[in-house]
């Protein structure tokens, strides 16, 4: 079994954080070791009187505008009625610009949200998350709330934690017991980023009929040999499991997206195997010869040199996409992992960091061969030009498949490459929007077609990702349109000049986030955050 | 007039509108005499450096490089790489030397778009003249620095070197001056008038706008009788019957900006069709809706190649000043450049704030949508800039700074990064900076270059830089380039020019920026704060 040795594995390792490289090198595709001992990330803790308000008999948003999730366009005043933890009704009630008439309203709320001039959206839904590590981000409460305030009610852990530290937080969420979202369980099988510890398909089999016992939801898997892959795929799907990949460079040579399609992989996450399914005039990347893989700087800046390698819009480029769209694959892209690569010192600088990202992260992030995603050892003008370049050509890629009836999700990777939690699920919103998504395709990806892509394995409709009657309670109530400005979503808002006052302000944010019929303040939860964080400042003796 | 009201006047004047009867102008307070700078000497020798010559040859080295008085004398190939130099074959002194074994040398920058600072906004021209030195820029050409008799005061203090300054071409807007008695330009013979008045005041040439056709082609005559040269700034106001290859045909040296480029070849439209509620007045309008052009041209269609054709037939220069817009794709980056804290004077942060009557502080109500507008509309502008220079033509970087979160200096290297996204490999990039800008200078008179390239016979216009620019362009930035360092593990800051030498005059660049620390530092006690105003994010309502 291919192991990095421990002395180059990790950072200060000593605590035997062998969960921490499990995680990180799922993520970024290391080789992982097998665990021996875990320093788990502390679960959230109970959720405490006065954080969430509800589930109420009968709960009614008032006067709002809708987007509900489908493309629709908006649409109100609506009022939208919420029993329990259920949409029952959606009403219209009126016109703009014309007073609406009460007498037509929905009657009997126990509780009411006046949402006169606000927008009304599904519940965001991440479908690559990780629930932090120690010592970057030790404590769940800080990446779930950074979660929440940023709309995401449901996401998919590829994987939060350790699979039964997943599952318990899972059920935990599900009960509603912590403040978090709605957890989807996808893991590693044994923890084998290279499926090199499995001696048979068979016993691939096995290991994924354990998971689906222990709690999994579905599978993350890397570009595995052609046998194992194809093994832990039609397992997972014979289970009603789900499987989503990363197609690393370590095993794209015989795995790329095309041939991991064909064996009926679900979701293929970042750009891994999608370039290398239709290079021009190569089969494996013509890496320069003192390329290591295990020199991350050479890793993450020649992925950017994929994209002379291809010609958009070629028969392989529609060959590719056809064959993904008629296996109904849901595209992942996590641009927002990647956006530092194009801009370091814009990702260093984000106005958010003091004020929400922890010391301990900030560490993180900072450059260092052993952190993980801390690659900027010597990040040139030419790697930054190269990202752009790739950046360009990916979002062609993205947008064609979209156009052709595609499923593109709206994901994160949050943790890594100064790229700090809930933040980053409006930066990729932006980045769809750059791709060429209107902001009613944008918000799609992120309810509806990620919903779709969670629920595909279990042959069910989708119970949330849509605004309509008879859906899970998973609403985001914002001030502002985000059709008008994907950025006042972000948690810090939106810079703008109030013509009354002459000065600029910051407007925007979310106002709640509803999940499971529970309503959450958003700017308490990130002042929690903030809070944290300032707690950490303290502890260490730093202002900023 | 209110002070504001004086303010609105430079700014228009300076920024982008064609302003045909402009407010005098507040100038900023000349600088001081000079107290810095070491030199001229009588032979001075760079040493051991590797040698970037701005031609767009490739780097070489080590060369001595020979400096008498304030020109360049002799540069010696002393050796391999990874040889010892043989002493015996170095130029010899007696002579100052600088220590340059391991560093680069290519000849100073020139930027041909600049503006000098102005009163409230920074109110000191030393501001000014040290972030530009102290980005290797040793070459301005104002457009205009300020007023008319400060332009040429200024001028000939900086190039006589009574001024820690670049050297000054000075370009006037038709029209300015207050010797000029002549009155408003209102017919081609009275531009021709001015046109001579100015000339025998000493301008080097003129800053246009998209003037009337008839005087257009009258000024831009009278100029090239003169040997004046000329560049401009073709407006929305006047570009319907000014674009740029109008221009071109009239004899115009340099297409400053975007403006004129794309009103040139529009598929189905010869007016930009504006949203129905535009107004030129209102600057998001203004400066959102130049980015929605990006999809009224075809790249690479066939009236794109005409017109680069003609361009170059016409020997015309393209001087994009990219920096001065990239606030428009991402207003975030250009606000929290790390930069600003330290080098950016409050004073210039104000300006810099969103408000509706200081030019260029456009970013009202700023959106997705005009960011992802600008992104494409850079895409397109790119892909035109490298398609003109892969022909042979010439683009220059130049800055346009003051305005829009762009800061003097820092911007020329930004603007030099935007050429390498646009296709420019560093050589070029470089090229662009120094041979091409000064033949744009020169080409005026007819005359060959007098610096730009580092060789025996030009002007000792130079810069000594210790991280290698074809390697990473980032490291020329003033406040360094952040990288780890393998043997301690930890990120340091390396790089920023070292040497910036100006007719034969040794500056520090370093110590050039720290003077620049010192103002804003100064600017922020007076005011009683330690950091530039933000609206705070804790003021969310």
């Amino acid at each position: 079994m291919q192991v990095r040795p421990a002395h180059k594995t990790g950072h200060k390792l000593s605590l035997g954080a062998t969960f921490l490289i499990g995680i990180v090198a799922l993520v970024l595709s290391i080789p992982a070791p097998v665990t021996a001992q875990q320093q788990l990330v502390k679960p959230a803790p109970n959720r405490p009187p006065g954080e969430g308000d509800g589930p109420f008999e009968k709960l009614i948003i008032r006067g709002a505008t809708l987007i509900d999730g489908t493309g629709a366009p908006p649409r109100g005043p609506v009022d939208i009625v919420v029993e329990r933890n259920r949409i029952t009704q959606v009403v219209d009630v009126g016109f703009p610009n014309t007073p609406i008439d009460s007498t037509k309203r929905p009657k009997g709320a126990t509780k009411e949200i006046d949402a006169h001039g606000m927008y009304v959206m599904p519940g965001f839904v991440d479908l690559h998350l990780h629930t932090g590590e120690v010592p970057k981000a030790p404590e769940a409460e800080y990446v779930y709330k950074l979660w929440m305030a940023h709309g995401v009610t449901a996401g998919r852990g590829v994987p939060f934690g350790p699979l039964a530290w997943s599952v318990s937080e899972k059920n935990r969420s599900a009960k509603n017991e912590i403040t978090a979202p709605r957890m989807f369980v996808y893991d590693v099988p044994n923890d084998d980023w290279l499926g090199a510890g499995f001696k048979s398909p068979d016993e691939v089999r096995t290991v994924v009929r354990a998971m689906k016992q222990k709690g999994a939801d579905g599978l993350k898997l890397s570009a595995w040999p052609p046998d194992l892959m194809a093994a832990a795929i039609d397992e997972a799907t014979k289970l009603g499991m789900g499987t989503t990949a990363h197609l690393a460079q370590l095993g794209v040579p015989r795995m790329n997206a095309m041939e991991a399609a064909r064996l009926g992989l679900g979701t293929v996450t970042h750009f891994y195997g999608l370039f290398e399914a239709m290079y021009d005039s190569n089969q494996v990347q013509p890496y320069p010869d003192t390329y290591n893989y295990n020199d991350e700087q050479w890793r993450f800046g020649q992925v950017a040199r994929q994209a002379s390698l291809v010609t958009p819009r070629s028969k392989k480029w529609m060959a590719l996409l056809d064959t993904l769209k008629a296996h109904n694959v849901t595209l992942d892209p996590t641009m927002v992992a990647y956006l530092a690569g194009r801009d370091v010192a814009r990702r260093r600088s984000a106005e958010w960091h003091d004020m929400y990202t922890l010391p301990s992260l900030t560490d993180f992030y900072t450059p260092n061969r052993t952190n993980h995603g801390a690659y900027f050892f010597n990040w040139t003008t030419w790697d930054e030009v190269a990202w752009k370049n790739f950046f360009r050509v990916w979002h062609m890629l993205l947008n064609d498949y979209k156009n052709m009836g595609g499923r593109v999700t709206v994901s994160t990777d949050a943790g890594f490459i100064y790229n700090t939690y809930g933040f980053a699920t409006v930066e990729e919103m932006e980045m769809l929007q750059e791709a060429g998504f209107h902001p009613l395709e944008v918000i799609r990806a992120a309810t509806m077609h990620a919903a779709e892509t969670l629920f595909l394995p279990s042959g069910k409709p989708i119970e949330f990702g849509v605004v309509r009657p008879g859906m899970l309670a998973d609403i985001v109530v914002a001030p502002e349109n985000p059709i008008a400005n994907l950025k006042t979503l972000y948690g810090t808002g939106f810079v703008r000049l109030n013509d009354k006052t002459g000065k600029v302000e910051r407007v925007g944010g979310i106002k709640y986030t509803i999940k499971d019929g529970i309503i959450y303040d958003a700017r308490k939860l990130l002042a929690d955050v903030a809070a944290m964080v300032d707690k950490q400042k303290k502890a260490r003796g730093v202002a900023q | 007039m209110t002070a504001r009201s004086v303010a609105k006047g430079v700014l228009a004047l300076l920024v982008l509108v064609f302003a045909p009867n402009v407010l005098a102008a507040q100038d900023a307070k000349p600088a001081p005499a000079r107290a810095e700078g070491d030199g001229p000497f009588d032979k001075l020798i760079i040493r051991g450096a590797t040698l970037i010559d701005g031609t767009g040859a490739p780097p070489r080295g080590p060369v001595d490089i020979v400096v008498e008085r304030n020109k360049i004398t002799q540069i010696a190939d002393v050796g391999f790489p990874g040889v010892p130099i043989d002493q015996d074959k170095r130029p010899k002194g007696p002579a100052r030397e600088i220590d340059a074994a391991g560093m680069f040398v290519l000849p100073g920058f020139i930027d041909l778009h600049v503006h000098t600072c102005g009163v409230p906004k920074a109110p000191e021209a030393e501001y000014c003249y040290k972030l530009w030195l102290g980005h290797g820029v040793t070459t301005v050409r104002g457009v205009p620095f300020g007023g008319f008799e400060w332009s040429l005061s200024e001028t000939k203090r900086a190039n006589n070197n009574e001024i820690t300054a670049p050297r000054h071409y000075n370009y006037q807007r038709i029209g300015t001056g207050k010797g000029w008695t002549g009155g408003p330009i209102s017919t081609p013979e009275k531009g021709r008038e001015w046109v001579r008045w100015a000339a025998q005041q000493g301008i080097h040439g003129l800053k246009l706008g998209a003037h009337e056709p008839s005087i257009m082609a009258a000024v831009l005559d009278e100029a090239k009788k003169l040997g004046l040269g000329s560049t401009a700034h073709l407006a929305q106001t006047g570009v319907a019957q000014m674009n740029a290859i109008d221009a071109a045909r009239l004899g115009l040296g340099a297409v400053t900006h975007y403006y004129g480029l794309f009103e040139s070849l529009y598929d189905n439209t010869d007016v930009q069709p504006y949203p129905d509620t535009y107004n030129y007045n209102d600057e998001q309008w203004r400066f959102g809706q130049v980015a929605r052009q990006w999809n009224l041209v075809t790249p690479r269609g066939e009236k794109w190649w005409a017109f680069l054709k003609e361009l170059k037939s016409l020997d015309v220069t393209l001087d994009p000043t990219m920096t001065t817009y990239m606030s428009g794709r991402d207003l975030t980056k250009r606000r929290t450049a790390e930069w600003h804290e330290t080098y950016t004077l409050p004073s210039l942060w104000d300006f810099y704030t969103p408000n509706r009557t200081n030019h260029g502080a456009y970013f009202y109500n700023w959106t997705t949508w005009d960011e992802v507008a600008w992104k494409n509309f850079y895409r397109v502008w790119m892909m035109m800039i490298q398609d003109y220079k892969n022909m042979g033509g010439r683009v220059t970087p130049s800055t346009d700074a003051g305005f829009i979160y762009n800061t003097y200096g820092f911007s020329y290297i930004e603007e030099l990064e935007n050429f390498q996204e646009a296709g420019f490999h560093p050589l070029e990039v470089i090229r662009a900076g120094t041979l091409h800008a000064a033949e744009e200078l020169f080409k005026r008179q007819g005359k060959p270059i007098e610096m730009g390239v580092v060789r025996a016979g030009l002007l000792a216009d130079l810069v000594v830089a210790p991280e290698n620019p074809v390697a990473n362009l980032k490291t020329l930035y003033g406040n360094g380039f952040v990288r780890l360092n393998d043997k301690t593990g930890k990120v340091e800051r390396v790089g920023g020019v070292k040497w910036v030498i100006k007719d034969g005059i040794i500056y520090d660049a370093r110590k050039l920026l720290d003077d620049v620390a010192k103002m804003v530092e100064k600017q922020k006690k007076e005011r009683g704060i330690q950091k530039l105003p933000v609206p705070v994010i804790s003021d969310l309502r």
